[in-house]
């Protein structure tokens, strides 16, 4: 089958004149239900109240006039969001997943560079592929575009890490089939639908809240109404994403195919296949909400998956068996050259090795502790336990070591650390006082007066970061930076949770959930934060909150345009 | 009356299908020759890789001064060839010198270390690639024109404005591209 590229250019403007049509179609079906709905609602309103109606006026639920001004307002809506709705679509998309421009000075980031020109270079150089890293340890790659021509391809470091020259090509040409056949683009059009009967449906949330609130007589045909819209809005949300999904499915298939057609290696594609899906393929990453960009999909494993009508209309991505299976049949092969495929991509990228600290008595220890402002000191263990003013938040230095640290956080003296009472509701889970709530770079985060420390929900913690209120200290800008030259030794892989006798309770569900887990924040920032799994509530201690927000907007620069 | 309209109707449809078909046959070879600089671009950058490469392995490869000379060569004849058929020759020549210089630095295992012969290694490869690439996009395009210039009824329009047929850019040797293995 001769797959040129004329053929793909071709696919590609049926593509865009297809999104096209679907949208204006959307809109119009969408806009005529609702005409339809709220003409349906006067009638039958204007029917109860008989006084209303002046004799010899008739009222149609249907007339051909309505339909001509639905379709003429739902070609202008199509048209205004066809050429709006993408702006600056990818900045947002890539802020969001905390992308950035591949490196040229590292070498493998060099090397993708160069892979994503040759790919653009075998479409003819029509597309400028600008090459993106995720910084994330899940593997997985994507293809974004948008209305103004900007193409981006992103990958993960962890996928980026551990394939070989072959695998990264097959799976860079997989994701510019996907540019080139014009899928990122009507998925990003599709995916902007959603946001528009999102936006409906959550407008008639509100006014159902608003009018249950109030429970004023009166207001409640205008509930009935908007209850109505909920309800039409939600079920064309859902058609449209089974649609959506379904047209998803094929496309992975082509853009397979295309990717053979320029690399001619399906066994490299196949392995990488492989590996991506024998790994952690993304979940809970920022962005997995936006599964169908991604070469395989993050959520689940897709090694079990049936193809058949009722997983068609439910997945993004067919599943990996088949899609493996196909690419070794072109190259009349088998499983067998996958397994050591996948060996050797482990061994290519080990995990960051935790150093081995040998075991030290902690008897001999002295310790110089910091009390209101002075240190005091040396003390030994026993001396330093018995001070009635050592809570787990001094700041102690160990005699030797250059290190100076909260006292929980010195392995030595944390089991001799006084029992600490029960802790209650809103409490401080270090400095056992109340919490105060208080406005934080606009959402609300409980503040504990004495030790500063945060507990914040996880959800705040992105908009904390994306709100740019504050300016930092000098000394937090010089905390943050010695961070990130000197960071802790790992005590472990950055990507872990660590759950122990020294995990605190969570202040927001006390004994009623599992201790908080401590973590980093994120691969990317060695911040060590104490994280709740039921509630999602962070607890930074002090100054952890503005070190992070310091490194992440001296990194990630707001796109232009949204400073 | 009648008649005459339908014969000056003929004659605006044929005149239309004319300018249509030439129009199309004149796009096509300007893509052809787009593709053609395509290749070009990246043949001069492998051009202007190679002396650095020749310069980083004499260092370490002294004894293989026969292997680095005859890349120099290549080199300067691809450089120096000028009608298509030529260059094509030339350059398929100078992939195969290099390939044995490479095969050749295997035994260095000091200059396989060197970080500019590791970087120099990358940008070689990537431009390789990128060649045979631009190559496939070449031939893809040649053959939508050579296609286009043979059938009718294009090639009495195609003869008329001496549109023609363009060469393929073929690899020489039959080991030169990797056949999937078939097994059976």
């Amino acid at each position: 089958m001769p797959f040129s590229f004329v053929q793909i250019e071709r696919d590609e403007t049926q593509t865009i004149q297809w999104s096209f049509a679907v949208l204006i179609l959307f809109y119009f079906f969408g806009a005529s239900v609702l005409v339809f709905a709220v003409r349906g609602f006067i009638l039958m309103h204007l029917l109860s109240n008989r006084e209303l109606m002046t004799p010899g006026y008739r009222i149609h639920i249907f007339d051909w006039g309505i339909l001509l001004w639905t379709f003429l307002g739902a070609g202008v809506a199509g048209f205004i969001h066809w050429n709006y709705s993408t702006d600056a679509l990818i900045d947002k998309i890539l802020w969001f997943m905390h992308g950035r421009v591949a490196d040229p000075l590292k070498d493998d980031e060099k090397m993708f560079q160069n892979i994503v020109e040759e790919v653009s270079v075998a479409t003819g150089g029509r597309y400028r592929i600008e090459p993106y890293i995720i910084p994330t340890s899940a593997m997985n790659a994507f293809a974004v575009q948008d209305f103004q021509g900007r193409s981006v391809i992103g990958i993960t470091e962890g996928l980026l890490k551990r394939l070989n020259r072959g695998q990264l090509e097959a799976v860079i040409a997989h994701e510019a089939g996907h540019i080139a056949s014009g899928d990122s683009l009507s998925t990003c059009v599709t995916s902007s639908i959603f946001n528009v009967f999102d936006n409906i449906s959550d407008a008639a949330q509100m006014i159902i809240n608003g009018a249950a609130y109030d429970r004023r007589g009166g207001g409640g045909a205008f509930f009935m109404l908007a209850i109505l819209i909920l309800v039409l809005s939600s079920i064309l949300k859902s058609l449209g994403f089974l649609g959506s999904m379904f047209i998803s499915r094929q496309r992975e298939y082509r853009a397979d195919a295309i990717s053979v057609r320029l690399t001619r290696n399906p066994v490299a594609l196949a392995e990488a296949l492989y590996i991506i899906s024998n790994r952690w393929k993304g979940v809970g990453m920022p962005g997995q909400s936006m599964e169908a960009i991604f070469i395989m999909s993050p959520r689940r494993n897709y090694l079990e998956d049936n193809e058949d009508w009722f997983s068609d209309l439910f997945t993004t991505h067919p599943p990996i068996n088949r899609r493996i299976g196909i690419l070794l049949d072109m190259a009349h092969t088998d499983k067998s050259v996958l397994d050591s495929a996948l060996s050797e991509a482990n061994a290519r990228y080990t995990e960051p090795v935790s150093p081995t600290t040998p075991p030290d008595p902690r008897k001999g220890f002295l310790w110089m502790a910091m009390r209101a402002g002075q240190w005091v000191g040396p003390m030994g263990l026993d001396e330093l336990r018995h001070q009635d003013w050592l809570t787990p938040t001094t700041m102690v230095r160990k005699m030797g070591a250059p290190v100076i640290s909260q006292a929980d956080e010195d392995n030595d003296l944390f089991p001799a650390l006084p029992a600490k009472e029960e802790l209650k509701k809103n409490q401080c889970p270090r400095c056992q006082v109340d919490l105060m709530e208080v406005p934080y770079e606009k959402v609300r985060v409980l503040k504990c007066p004495s030790c500063q420390g945060v507990l914040v929900k996880e959800m705040d913690v992105l908009s904390i970061l994306g709100t740019r209120e504050m300016t930092f200290s000098s000394q937090i800008a010089e905390m943050g930076d010695i961070m990130m030259k000197q960071p802790k030794p790992l005590q472990r892989s950055p990507y872990d949770a660590v759950y122990d006798e020294k995990s605190i309770l969570c202040p927001w569900c006390l004994t009623s959930s599992p201790r908080m887990t401590r973590r980093f924040i994120n691969p990317r920032y060695p911040i060590e934060i104490d994280k709740c799994r039921i509630c999602a509530r962070v607890w930074f201690d002090k100054d952890e909150l503005e070190i992070l927000q310091y490194l992440y907007e001296k990194d990630s620069p707001l796109p232009a345009g949204k400073a | 009356m009648v008649g005459f309209l339908i014969f000056l109707a003929i004659i605006v449809f044929l005149v239309l299908t004319v300018v249509g078909m030439y129009n199309s046959l004149v796009q096509m070879r300007e893509s052809v020759k787009n593709a053609w600089s395509q290749i070009d671009v990246q043949l001069k950058r492998r051009h202007d890789l190679i002396p650095n490469l020749v310069e980083t392995a004499k260092g370490y490869m002294a004894h293989e001064r026969g292997t680095l000379e005859s890349v120099t060569k290549a080199r300067q004849m691809a450089v120096d060839a000028s009608t298509v058929k030529d260059k094509i020759a030339a350059e398929n020549m100078l992939t195969s010198t290099l390939r044995s210089l490479f095969a050749v630095s295997e035994n260095y295992p000091n200059l396989k270390a060197d970080r500019q012969m590791i970087m120099l290694q990358e940008e070689l490869t990537t431009t390789e690639n990128k060649i045979s690439f631009a190559r496939q996009f070449y031939n893809d395009e040649a053959n939508r024109l050579n296609v286009a210039v043979q059938s009718f009824p294009d090639n009495i329009i195609a003869a008329q404005f001496g549109f023609q047929k363009v060469e393929f850019f073929q690899v020489e040797d039959a080991l030169d591209k990797k056949v999937p293995e078939v097994k059976f």
